[in-house]
């Protein structure tokens, strides 16, 4: 079981990460790494609907604060918090004993990778579609949302193992 | 009734979700070049100091690419130096030089690092390590190497965010080094390395490898600065020319910048023609750019 003050230094860290090393990978054209979306992903699965979608705004306009994407960060990772407990039913389900957050350790990697994925897959798709505004470049956007994804995936796995406490691992 | 709360909690939701995106997309479509980077200033202020220490390492790691770059174009320099040096022993020979002072000192040079840059979005900034307490204003152009990056748009007292060329929302105009046509550039949004040179005359006599330069006619670049290389042009609708540039600048490892502003001589001139307005005394290009400004 995450603590409050548990995800008030996961936000600072994601945030810390965000900012300073993956907005500084600059390789290519193609790759946007988006690990902040980290945060929202691992809130507790009880949140309030109100909570979780105020504090997915709060991270959002953070991100456009300091990277100057004028509230496009915040647009996607609103509608994904909206889609949120539709996407947690989905994978995860209703029933059982979480009740914490969704995390690897705590609902299994496969479970998780699901859920993960298609959260940043929602993330990735609004953020990119609404950066081009237009079909223009359709394929050209495409691939920036399939290879920002897949990298983003792997990074916010990564992030999310020392989350839970070896003993609470299942 | 808890149907009826569970109802409600689901509209709260939905209502709330509504309000939050109606917000920020506002703020989104409300956003200009000006106000992004406002916006960037401010994070600058607070973030700029540790991201600098991050490029300063980055850069380290080049160093020695950076040097050979740096000789070549000592060397370059030299070379046009000595052919402006020749060309004044042959005028002294002959002829008395009546006021040397006015051709002279047009532009107003300073170097400066980058602190922040990206090239992973349609409308990329630069962040640079100097600010209106270094003699910054909004309008300077930014170089590298020589070649063309972007402008200055906000300054705060230390640090300054400009407009990469890699903007969608960037243009200026572009002639071919040989002067034989002029089009519109930019960026189109998908490869970081490439431009678009747009709006050429179908009577062009463009060529592959033409070296396209800024023109006379911006207000921001002084004339003849390299932007990209001619890669493939092809006719568009049978009226105009389009063509692929390769860019110059190696947007993705940008660390030495200079910056340019013109000074007095120029401005003088563009407060004349302010004045007066007369558009026939405007050149194509000049209403092309005024027209892609606007």
């Amino acid at each position: 079981m995450l603590r409050q003050v548990d995800y008030i230094v996961l936000f600072v860290a994601v945030v810390l990460l965000q900012l300073f090393l993956f907005d500084n990978i600059q390789i290519s054209g193609l790759l946007h790494i988006n690990v902040y979306i980290l945060f929202v992903i691992a809130l507790p699965v009880t949140i309030t609907p109100g909570l979780l979608l105020i504090l997915a705004a709060l991270s959002g306009v953070v991100i456009d604060f300091f990277s100057g994407t004028s509230g496009l960060a915040t647009m996607s990772v609103v509608l994904m918090a909206f889609l949120r407990p539709t996407i947690l039913r989905l994978f995860i389900g209703t029933g059982g004993n979480v009740d914490s957050a969704p995390v690897s350790g705590r609902i299994g990697t496969a479970k998780f990778l699901r859920y993960a994925f298609t959260m940043t897959l929602v993330y990735n798709v609004a953020f990119f579609m609404l950066e081009s505004l237009s079909l223009e470049h359709f394929y050209h956007t495409l691939l920036r949302i399939i290879v920002s994804t897949a990298v983003s995936l792997c990074v916010i796995y990564f992030c999310q193992l020392p989350l839970i406490h070896p003993k609470e691992r299942i | 009734m808890s149907q009826f709360i569970l109802f409600l909690r689901k509209i709260y939701f939905v209502i709330m979700f509504i309000l939050l995106e109606i917000m920020a997309f506002s703020h989104f479509s409300n956003s200009s070049v000006y106000a992004n980077a406002k916006i960037m200033n401010a994070s600058a202020v607070m973030t700029g100091g540790f991201q600098g220490s991050i490029s300063r390492v980055e850069n380290f790691m080049r160093l020695r690419s950076d040097n050979e770059k740096l000789l070549a174009r000592v060397a370059a320099l030299e070379n046009e130096l000595e052919t402006y040096k020749a060309a004044e022993r042959a005028v002294q020979s002959d002829s008395v030089v009546i006021d040397p002072v006015s051709t002279l000192g047009q532009y107003e040079y300073m170097t400066a690092h980058v602190v922040n840059n990206t090239i992973n979005r349609r409308d990329n900034y630069l962040t640079i390590d100097k600010g209106s307490k270094d003699g910054v204003v909004p309008e300077m152009a930014i170089m590298s190497n020589g070649c063309l990056v972007g402008y200055i748009v906000s300054c705060s007292a230390h640090y300054s965010v400009g407009v990469s060329f890699l903007n969608t929302k960037f243009v200026t105009s572009g002639q071919s080094t040989r002067r034989s046509y002029y089009g519109s550039v930019r960026w189109e949004g998908v490869d970081y390395s490439k431009g678009r040179l747009l709006e050429i005359p179908k009577y062009a006599d463009i060529e592959v490898g033409d070296t396209i330069v800024t023109t006379e006619f911006s207000s921001r670049f002084p004339e003849g600065i390299p932007i990209g290389v001619v890669t493939n042009a092809e006719m568009v609708n049978g009226i105009n020319y389009e063509a692929d540039i390769d860019l110059l600048v190696e947007f993705g490892r940008l660390y030495n910048v200079e910056l340019v502003k013109f000074s007095d001589t120029r401005e003088k001139l563009e407060l004349e023609r302010s004045v007066t307005g007369d558009p026939e005394n405007m050149t194509e290009g000049e209403i092309l750019e005024r027209a892609d400004e606007a």
